[in-house]
């Protein structure tokens, strides 16, 4: 990768770029997370527009993996600490218990996933019945994606399986709730 | 032909083959039924959705965009579960049966064959099952690409105002928007030189996702011909190449990005012949 | 039957679809606009020549960073003697 690729753009590193895209996915104000970092829209939307056209262009994939590293990354930013997305006490419960249980944060992207397929808003349903925002959902999910690189392979077909049985479990309750598949009664 | 081959045998096991022929029609003829009434069910959903699917591609709003894409998530859900289905009674019926029969009768007995061709019939039409089952799901995935031209020119007006006249917060004077912007600019007035900013606003910074799928839109017969000519790097080139300039038509501002992006693609991929 | 089956999936999908709220549509759509920046210190306006970066009048800061060459803010779009 050309070092070119790390520069800042307008000031703005790869590691504040992350850090702000995480406090915007969130929930916290645009606006705030642009102030805090001292910059305006114009200077923004070409930050946003520049660093995801950096990552396209290399093909070291170096910038991709360090902002997904940033982003997973929980060391508060220096400018950006204060600005705290609404959580309710539910939604801090569940998060902490994805962090320590590895299964249930396999459980709860299984029952995303399933959300998908019915037609629904995989990140807001999460937000709305386990109170975890797409921000700290994908954060935990990149963490325990440096964590596999670590695991042998039968103790990531473990996490997978559950997975999938668990998001087989969620799709049943939401065919349940919109009066069933459309393939139901054809049998063998 | 199984007839003669029952002639040509005897012994303890015949009665035993024609169990065997009678229990692979039946889980043959019960797969066939299965698929088809399937394939029915599929037929009935997406010709229902497709209209449906079209009218809600032609929101304009982002609210209206989000009920489209979870709709279609929701209809092509359909066709997963329709697929896990014919996958898991293909696993559990068609295949557990052939690998009974396959321990009873080795490669080399005489009725290996009947059970062979059983195994044959099963696979082709689990084949044209899924063929037709992808056919469905690219159809409802094209309907995101139907209008894309149309969208493309009402965010185009978008991206320069649709000529509307904006005026110098300092001075009055007017300044006019002389080009596409996709997102914010600073533009100096022209009367005092006071910079002023130019927020194209939300639908505006969907103009370079629209700009990607329509290039890849506009070059698809040169992808096809690459596809059908051979695979030839020159075909691939001529694609790839095509596809970058129409990119830069429609993005002139990210010109020397696009070009970088081209450089890569151009070197990595070379067509199939370049990497042989 | 089956068609009715069809039907009445279709539309529940469209219903729940409709009035499920979307994730991180939190921003109104907005329009496009024409604004100035004024100092927020003296109420100066910024003039093309006096760089988008300071206040030429009395040096507050507009913006924290340094601009580079992008796609339409340039090097030169920094305030000169700051």
């Amino acid at each position: 990768m050309s070092k070119d690729f790390l520069e800042p753009i307008h000031g703005i590193s790869i590691e504040d770029y992350a850090a702000m895209s995480k406090k915007i996915v969130q929930g916290v104000e645009e606006a705030l997370v642009l102030e805090a970092m001292g910059i305006d829209r114009a200077v923004w939307d070409e930050v946003n527009t520049l660093w995801p056209q950096r990552m396209a262009e290399d093909t070291s994939f170096q910038v991709s993996i360090l902002y997904g590293r940033y982003f997973a990354d929980e060391t508060p930013h220096p400018k950006l600490d204060a600005l705290k997305a609404n959580i309710s006490p539910e939604g801090i419960a569940n998060l902490a218990r994805i962090k320590s249980d590895r299964y249930f944060f396999e459980e709860l992207s299984g029952a995303r996933n399933a959300a998908y397929e019915y037609g629904l808003d995989g990140a807001q349903w999460i937000l709305e019945n386990f109170g975890i925002n797409l921000g700290d959902f994908q954060s935990v999910a990149m963490q325990y994606g440096e964590e596999n690189k670590k695991l042998d392979s039968e103790q990531l077909m473990e996490y997978l399986h559950y997975q999938g049985e668990k998001k087989d479990e969620y799709a049943e309750k939401f065919a349940a709730e919109q009066g069933g598949n459309v393939a139901d009664g054809v049998e063998f | 032909m199984f007839d003669s081959l029952f002639h040509r045998q005897s012994g303890p096991d015949k009665a035993a083959q024609l169990a065997w022929q009678e229990r692979l029609r039946d889980v043959e003829t019960r797969w066939f039924a299965f698929l088809e009434k399937l394939e029915d069910r599929m037929e009935s959903l997406c010709s229902a959705a497709l209209p449906e699917l079209r009218a809600l591609r032609r929101a304009t709003d982002d609210v209206n965009r989000r009920v489209y894409q979870k709709v279609l998530s929701g209809v092509t859900g359909q066709l997963q579960n329709i697929h896990d289905r014919a996958y898991h009674t293909h696993d559990e019926k068609v295949l557990d049966t052939w690998y009974e029969f396959r321990e009873e009768f080795k490669m080399t007995h005489a009725f290996f064959d009947f059970g062979h061709t059983f195994r044959q019939n099963c696979e082709k039409r689990y084949q044209e099952f899924e063929a037709c089952l992808w056919g469905w799901d690219k159809l409802l995935h094209e309907t995101s690409r139907e209008n894309l031209e149309e969208e493309y020119r009402r965010v185009l007006e978008i991206c320069t105002a649709g000529g509307e006249k904006f005026t110098c917060k300092q001075c009055g004077a007017p300044i006019s928007i002389a080009r596409a912007f996709f997102i914010s600019v600073n533009l100096p007035c022209p009367a005092c030189a006071t910079q002023n900013t130019f927020d194209p606003g939300s639908e505006a910074r969907e103009l370079p996702f629209i700009a990607r799928d329509l290039a890849e839109k506009r070059v698809a017969p040169l992808y096809e011909a690459y596809q059908n000519g051979g695979r030839t790097p020159e075909l691939f080139r001529q694609y790839l190449r095509a596809r970058y300039d129409e990119l830069n038509r429609m993005l002139p501002d990210l010109k020397a990005h696009h070009e970088k992006r081209y450089h890569n693609e151009a070197a990595t991929t070379q067509g199939d012949e370049g990497n042989e | 039957m089956t068609e009715n089956k069809i039907r009445s999936f279709l539309d529940n999908l469209k219903k729940t679809a409709e009035t499920q709220k979307n994730y991180g549509l939190y921003r109104e759509a907005s329009l496009p606009v024409m604004d100035a920046a004024v100092c927020p210190h003296c109420g100066a306006g910024r003039a093309k020549a006096d760089g988008l970066t300071h206040c030429a009048y009395c040096g507050r800061r507009f913006l924290a960073v340094a601009l580079d060459d992008g796609i339409y803010l340039k090097k030169t779009d920094n305030s000169p003697n700051v």
